[in-house]
């Protein structure tokens, strides 16, 4: 598979009151050509930054990239004018945003929403582009398409407002999709329809898709490569297999068993990963920011940082006491 | 290797000083009557109907049927857990029982009184032992009161402390969550969503309840506080002996949390088992669809399992289907299913479902 994207070094930090918060501190990862990257992580993490750099749509102040590269398709988006990252953005990588009731527009129409990306980058007539609107909404399994595309969006419900919004995003063809915590606002039974009709659309056109979550399971699920985020920075990396069933850092562990079995018995016990989620302006660039919270933390954790490491071909860990967490990750189910 | 899991899950700092707290709070609980022991609740064909009015003089033109015939009991010490989708009804459950809304039709024994016969001065009375905490961490503690005062609103009240033992009280109930005592102080907004959880739990406390509706206490939370909080109400239970509600929308934790499960649809209650049973053989097709759309955080687990896509959406609860509420999505559905309702049943050993499918409640089919 061809690399479609490669985050090289970024660092997004934000400034609030002469305080630096380094929100992406160092990023690299690639995305593959068709491939459904997961980056996990609690909030605070840097993962929603960490995908809204690609746009660049951090906002200034109090947010800044600092430095780095983001290549796709062999350029560099960060060197982009304005008008050529507008140019990408809604055509060439599509967003979905967690909240649709808040993300569409709620004085215009469905289905004239869905229309604008597809005359501004694909300069398709007013006709053309709302048969197109209308095909699309068919193709999310909305009923009615022609009479929905002319309601407004609260007259749409939460599951479906969120499938306009993936038709909205696949409308121009997309290389690369960022979905950021598609889910979060949906029960159950409709995460799991919009979840399968998003990996579908993206497997019949070989998207790439960046899917931001807080939740393990559905990462089970659909993803081909795994990122475990913590405090602005990878700390473990690897396919589902990799992550869930051998995974090396002790947040990874923590985090895996801190989070109830459906399919287990209730006497496997739930884990915690004790205090709270680090202040990310409080966090020395030279210590591991999990130290404080790790039961396996030695001296060097709070002096140094650790390297990203492969601990075998495609996976990934930056820990200096990965070895030291083996019994715990044979204990695992 | 099984040791090492047991060291490393929820263990708390309850010992010495606290283990007295608790003994004494034991004791300070009412006795209870031998054959009332073991049913603390029971709740008997509650409807709670909320009226859709239209004009000038709000004629009532509609009902939603919020909650239609539900009926369950729990036993001391034991967590009955709610789950169900928005618009299931799962919270207007909890807030019958803590008598929020004056319930439309039904009855509510909270040991043995019928609550809705109980008049302001008993009902006040009940509210020390009855207790809610609620979802929302930052919209339910008030921002200009101190820690101190959030906790101690309930027990000036009802005057369960004077003086100097106001101060104690604070301590005792912080240290029982597991907070610093020099946190009384402050105000929210100096605290995390998971305190201000942990802060809400110990004004739950304060009053000594023997009876807690938790609605939906863990939804803000991130996926390691979640599992911090979830631990602190089992260890809570354990230790003070008191009976939950836990209402939630995710099946996996609250079948963590409870002894028996009751999943709700559109109003009504469509199976209640024990939480083992529920994961190993649920009989209703709803509860079939909710498992398989809980995903599984294990690739290999998950994606072995057979996926079960409901189509549509939850139907208005103004307008419920006639017959069963779930026909309109259900894949089993026939003539039969569009037509009567079915009713709620124990298929064996307090396995209720409501379902004409399921063998056991109807002699026709199965699945």
């Amino acid at each position: 598979m061809e690399e479609l994207l490669e985050v090289r070094h970024l660092k997004t930090y934000f400034y609030n009151n002469g305080a630096e918060l380094r929100a992406a501190d160092d990023l690299s990862y690639t995305v593959k050509k068709g491939e459904c990257v997961a980056i996990i992580g609690e909030s605070g993490s840097g993962k929603s930054v960490s995908a809204l750099s690609i746009l660049r749509l951090i906002p200034f102040p109090p947010g800044l990239i600092m430095g780095g590269e983001i290549l796709f398709q062999g350029k560099d988006l960060l060197k982009l004018s304005d008008k050529e990252i507008q140019g990408i953005r809604g055509s060439k990588i599509g967003m979905i945003f967690q909240e649709p009731g808040t993300a569409l527009n709620p004085v215009m129409t469905i289905g004239a929403q869905i229309m604008e990306p597809l005359i501004i980058h694909k300069n398709l007539g007013k006709k053309e582009a709302w048969a197109e609107a209308v095909e699309l909404l068919r193709r999310v399994d909305i009923p009615n398409p022609e009479e929905r595309a002319r309601q407004y969006p609260h007259q749409f419900s939460g599951g479906m407002q969120q499938r306009a919004m993936i038709a909205m995003a696949m409308s121009c063809n997309p290389e690369l999709l960022i979905a950021d915590e598609p889910t979060t606002a949906l029960d159950v039974t409709v995460q799991a329809q919009v979840l399968e009709q998003l990996n579908r659309l993206r497997a019949e056109s070989d998207t790439a898709l960046i899917i931001i979550t807080h939740n393990l399971g559905i990462v089970a699920r659909y993803a081909d490569s795994v990122k475990i985020m913590y405090g602005g920075k990878i700390v473990e990396s690897g396919s589902p297999v990799d992550i869930f069933e051998n995974p090396h850092h002790p947040y990874t562990l923590g985090l895996i068993r801190a989070v109830p079995r459906l399919d287990l018995s209730k006497d496997y016990g739930l884990h915690t990963i004790e205090g709270e989620p680090p202040d990310m302006s409080k966090i020395s660039p030279d210590s591991c920011a999990f130290a404080k919270r790790c039961t396996y933390a030695i001296e060097r954790c709070q002096n140094e940082r650790p390297p990203l490491e492969e601990t075998r071909p495609g996976h990934f860990c930056a820990c200096f006491q990965k070895n030291e967490t083996k019994a715990e990750r044979e204990a695992l189910v | 290797m099984a040791e090492k899991i047991k060291s490393t899950s929820v263990e708390l700092p309850i010992g010495g000083e606290t283990k007295e707290i608790i003994d004494e709070r034991i004791k300070k609980q009412a006795p209870v009557p031998k054959e009332l022991e073991k049913q603390i609740l029971k709740v008997d064909h509650l409807k709670m109907y909320f009226p859709v009015t239209k004009g000038l003089l709000a004629r009532q033109v509609a009902a939603v049927k919020a909650v239609d015939d539900v009926s369950f009991s729990i036993k001391r010490g034991e967590t009955l857990g709610i789950v169900g989708e928005s618009g299931s009804g799962k919270s207007t459950v909890g807030n019958c029982i803590v008598r929020n809304y004056n319930i439309t039709d039904g009855q509510i024994f909270y040991n043995n009184q019928d609550l809705s016969k109980l008049g302001k001065g008993e009902m006040r009375k009940l509210r020390k032992e009855v207790q809610m905490i609620t979802q929302d961490p930052y919209a339910s503690l008030d921002p200009r009161m101190t820690i101190s005062d959030i906790i101690l609103e309930g027990p000036r009240i009802h005057k369960t402390v004077r003086g100097k033992e106001e101060r104690e009280l604070v301590g005792q109930m912080l240290e029982l969550v597991g907070l610093n005592r020099s946190f009384k102080d402050r105000h929210p907004h100096e605290f995390s969503g998971g305190q201000r959880q942990r802060i809400s739990i110990a004004r739950g406390l304060a009053l000594n309840p023997a009876f807690i509706v938790c609605d939906e206490v863990v939804s803000a939370l991130d996926v390691s506080i979640q599992a911090q909080i979830v631990g602190l109400l089992m260890h809570i239970q354990e230790e003070l002996d008191i009976t939950y509600i836990f209402i939630g929308h995710d099946l996996s934790v609250v079948r963590h949390i409870s002894h028996n499960v009751a999943v709700m649809y559109l109003g009504k209650i469509m199976e209640l088992t024990s939480s083992d049973a529920l994961y190993k053989t649920p009989l209703h097709p709803y509860t079939q669809a909710l498992i398989s759309a809980a995903p599984i955080p294990n690739p290999t687990v998950d994606r072995g399992r057979e996926r079960i896509l409901l189509k549509g959406e939850i139907p208005s609860p103004i307008n419920p289907p006639q017959g069963c509420n779930f026909c309109t999505r259900c894949k089993y559905a026939d003539e039969q299913c569009m037509q009567e309702e079915p009713e709620f049943l124990d298929v064996g050993g307090g396995h209720f479902v409501a379902c004409h499918k399921v063998p056991g409640t109807n002699m026709k089919g199965g699945h």
